[in-house]
């Protein structure tokens, strides 16, 4: 009982909560609110009012009582609604105290971050119920109209308050990391794209993190625009989207409990405070830095948090990327083996011809372990001010982060690389071969006049293995360019420029050679171009699933692509060891770059 | 519980190549005031920041009640309030808001949040404009408020940084009335000002920091002795019939380097420890002496004497 107290005294006894709250209730707000509200569903109805003998609207309201369609109208104007202004709401919670010069005040507090942030948060339901509030009269009109579902819209509107706390948590998150408004604007661009395609008509919708596909359920149901075989029902959209919202929720409380990592900060550092004389007047403008990097304020998120995780930090953090990346691992493989054991295997047991089963299932399988591999690139990497620091782990023993960062991408590469090897062995032993068809075929009928030849073994485990030596490669480049630059996601960026134009340059060339009679007439260059396109990751590829066409069919060697990769690593290493000791020298010595 | 509320113990502060803070050790006893002056730029609010858990040293720690700012910044910060130079605050508050706002952030218990508001309001004689909003406040009652909130969760040790700064003199004899008190309850301060006087009336103990370094500290007596001048100032009044034959009886004394008439009075200026030996040359001659009084050093003096105006 008492924790439960407890619990709900963090939300209720957060600071920024009464603040917040004090600026909702307020005249200014609630009738800007009103207007800006009324004004969008105004606009969201209008077109409805201006052409009511659309054959699409009359289609609709034929197969759907107005009473309903108003209501979904409603929902979907107050996340519209939602979308523009909570990011925007959000969008002072670090700067504010900032720019009011009153942030040091917030840390000598020794308020837990969670405790500071959580207010701000508990305080968009007041917003939802402002906005709720001011639509009452469109709601008391929903009501007169009759026929609206009752399960459907409460459900629709559960959906709306889960997406307004899922937002409200993605902007705190952002907001550690980037500027607050970029943050805000990102959020919107983001939310506003994943709000568009939620409205597809996908046969099978997976925008699950907003509530349109839910909202729009009903619309498509009724004009029958939903696939009765993949489509689902209410409650499956329902739950799909509540379990996305759930998902970037938890994802994103987890990330501010984290916080950014302490980094050292420098002056004239990319975050600009500038301080040292002589310095021009337009250098100046970047004094203040929009986001937090002064040590004073990550102490926040340091210092002020409980003893637990100040002992335990490496173990939390990359404890916690390391379960994200499994779970996430373990989820997509129980999707596949799902896919697998209960639509795909079936079918073909019941008579169905499905030539590219295998095709496909190993495609997926080599697409889960690269966007893991991609996803554990990002996570085990850090940027150049805190490459060196070194963090408590357990019992007070403490670790560099980069030989954190090491060790757990070694780890959790050593175990997809296995996974990826082992979960197409094993569902072919439990549940292909007893249903009578195989993953691993060796020859694939196309077509009645082709025959593919396709050893799907060697494709397996070679392509498995291939794809974890990129993704060393990949992780290289990525730590290389951390150690040069600020921002781990600008280093990702540029290494994955870097890494594409190693894909793309020698498979361009070598096609160029191939494909221009010219230069194919030269028989040296001719028999070079399949070898230099074979550098490339992608040709490599489509080489392995006999996707590169006639050229690269058949007894073409694959040692030019483990030749480039195994370069890559090589020169990241050798460039490395310099970038490395002049950081150290930088970094290890006394901290005296902070500014004042 | 250790007897010292702030131990600085060889504090050191770099930026870049700029030495803020150099190498600095002194403490405060329980219950006692240290005053810092220093110029501008010779790391008062650096020093200051460090004390209060908002930078970190390059080397040396800080203990404040026995506990390091370094390794046990949490716990420090429970047990001090730090009054910045600047004010800040979030947008449209009264003054009763404002305090809640920090009240909440220290997580005092809602049912004695509305007393300590009180507590603090009358203390730092905000009591009946708890409803007066903080953007219309004068700077003197805005430099009240912020002490209320330093004080609204009851440290036991205060730092103070500037805290009369901008005040007119009304406000900072009112100011000083209120560090006072709050010296008198126990609390253990340290107050860094420009205004000398202030330091010297409130302080028992004073710092005077130079290009991040600390050129003397004690308290005003030890200070005194510290920067005394190698002559002693005597000021004499007697009988303005006797000031010419005074000054002549005065100036064949061998000790005595100087004597000058001012204002019906003899400056005398003496290398001699004990000035009885110029009393009683006067009454051998039977001047009669009206006055006797040897000029103190006040904290103006020291401070220009021990800094040579050097900024870092």
């Amino acid at each position: 009982m008492k924790a439960v107290r407890r619990f709900a005294e963090l939300f209720r006894n957060s600071p920024t909560f009464g603040r917040d709250r004090a600026n909702i209730i307020s005249g200014i707000t609630i009738g800007t609110t009103a207007l800006l509200l009324n004004g969008v569903i105004m606009m969201m109805i209008l077109p409805l009012m201006l052409d009511p003998d659309d054959i699409d609207f009359r289609m609709l309201t034929e197969n759907m009582e107005f009473g309903q369609l108003l209501g979904l109208i409603l929902l979907g104007g107050a996340t519209a609604f939602a979308t523009v202004l909570i990011p925007l709401r959000l969008a002072s919670v670090f700067m504010a105290p900032r720019i009011g010069r009153y942030f040091d005040q917030i840390v000598l507090s020794g308020i837990s971050p969670i405790r500071f942030l959580i207010g701000k948060v508990t305080s968009q339901n007041l917003f939802l119920a402002l906005i709720l509030f001011l639509l009452l009269p469109w709601f008391v009109l929903v009501l007169s109209l009759g026929g609206l579902e009752w399960p459907v819209f409460l459900g629709n509107l559960f959906l709306v308050w889960q997406y307004c706390m899922m937002l409200s948590l993605a902007m705190l998150w952002l907001s550690l990391y980037l500027n607050e408004v970029l943050a805000g604007l990102a959020l919107l661009y983001v939310a506003a794209v994943l709000c568009a395609v939620g409205c597809a008509p996908l046969p099978w919708q997976p925008f699950v993190v907003t509530p349109f596909p839910a909202l729009m359920y009903s619309v498509y149901s009724a004009v029958n625009l939903t696939d009765p075989e993949l489509g689902g029902s209410y409650p499956g959209i329902f739950l799909a989207c509540a379990a996305g919202m759930a998902t970037v929720m938890a994802v994103s409380l987890g990330a501010i409990y984290l916080g950014p990592l302490y980094g050292i900060t420098r002056d004239n550092s990319t975050f600009g405070e500038v301080v040292k004389a002589g310095d021009s007047k337009r250098r100046r403008r970047f004094r203040f830095r929009l986001h937090i990097q002064r040590p004073s304020e990550l102490a926040f998120f340091y210092e002020n948090r409980g003893d637990s995780f100040r002992k335990y930090e490496g173990l939390l953090r990359w404890g916690i990327a390391l379960g994200f990346l499994l779970i996430a691992g373990t989820a997509a493989w129980s999707a596949l083996y799902f896919l697998m054991t209960r639509h795909y295997l079936p079918f073909i047991r019941a008579g169905n011809r499905l030539p590219w089963v295998a095709y496909e299932f190993h495609t997926l399988c080599h697409g889960v372990h690269g966007v893991a591999l991609i996803l554990a690139v990002f996570l085990f990497s850090h940027a150049r001010n805190t490459t060196y620091q070194r963090l408590p782990v357990i019992f007070g023993w403490k670790m560099q982060v980069s030989r954190m960062d090491s060790a757990a991408f070694g780890l959790f590469l050593l175990i997809s690389t296995a996974v990826t090897i082992g979960i197409p062995l094993w569902i072919e032993q439990s549940a292909a071969i007893p249903a009578g068809v195989t993953l691993f075929p060796t020859t694939e009928m196309q077509s009645e006049q082709h025959v593919r030849q396709l050893d799907y073994l060697r494709l397996s485990v070679e392509g498995t293995l291939a794809l974890s030596l990129c993704g060393v490669a990949v992780y290289f480049l990525q730590r290389t360019l951390c150690l040069s630059l600020w921002m781990k996601s600008m280093a990702m960026a540029v290494g994955a420029l870097l890494y594409l134009a190693a894909c793309i340059t020698p498979m361009v060339l070598g096609a160029i050679i191939m494909e221009i009679p010219q230069l194919s007439a030269n028989p040296l260059l001719k028999y070079n171009a399949p070898q230099l396109a074979m550098t490339s990751p992608v040709m490599f590829f489509l080489f392995l699933y006999q996707e590169g066409g006639p050229f690269f069919r058949e007894g073409l060697s694959t040692a030019p692509f483990y030749l480039v990769q195994v370069s890559i690593i090589a020169a990241c290493v050798i460039v490395m060891r310099p970038l490395g000791r002049r950081l150290r020298r930088e970094y290890l010595g006394p901290l005296r770059t902070e500014n004042k | 519980m250790s007897i010292t509320a702030v131990e600085i113990d060889n504090v050191t502060k770099t930026f870049d190549d700029l030495i803020a803070v150099d190498q600095i050790s002194f403490h405060v006893p329980r219950g006692g005031t240290l005053g810092l002056i220093g110029p501008n730029g010779a790391g008062k609010t650096t020093l200051l920041r460090i004390i209060s858990t908002l930078a970190r040293p390059d080397s040396g720690d800080v203990l404040i009640e026995g506990e390091s700012v370094q390794k046990n910044p949490r716990l420090v910060r429970t047990r001090l309030g730090f009054m910045p130079a600047e004010f800040g605050c979030p947008r449209n508050l009264t003054i009763e808001e404002y305090l809640d706002y920090f009240a909440c952030m220290y997580d005092i218990p809602v049912v004695e949040r509305r007393q300590r508001i009180r507590d603090v309001c009358e203390l730092t004689d905000l009591s009946g404009r708890e409803g007066v909003y903080v953007k219309g406040l004068s700077t003197g009652n805005r430099q009240r408020l912020l002490l209320a909130k330093t004080l609204i969760h009851d440290p036991s040790v205060l730092i103070l940084d500037e805290p009369a700064s901008g005040l007119d003199p009304r406000a900072r004899n009112e100011l000083r009335a209120i560090i006072r008190t709050l010296a008198s309850l126990g609390k253990s301060i340290i107050i860094s000002s420009h205004i000398l006087p202030d330091i010297e009336d409130i302080s028992d103990r004073i710092g005077i920091l130079e290009a991040g370094r600390l050129v003397l500290e004690g308290d005003l007596a030890t200070l005194r002795a510290q920067s005394a001048p190698a002559h002693r100032a005597i000021r004499l009044r007697v009988p303005t019939e006797d000031l010419v034959r005074a000054s002549g009886v005065l100036s064949s004394l061998p000790n005595v380097t100087s004597c000058e008439t001012r204002d019906q009075q003899l400056i005398i200026s003496s290398d001699e420890a004990n000035s009885n030996y110029l009393l009683a040359a006067l009454l051998q001659h039977d001047i009669r002496v009206l006055q006797f009084s040897e000029n103190e050093t006040n904290l103006e003096e020291i401070f220009m004497r021990s800094t040579a105006g050097k900024v870092t």
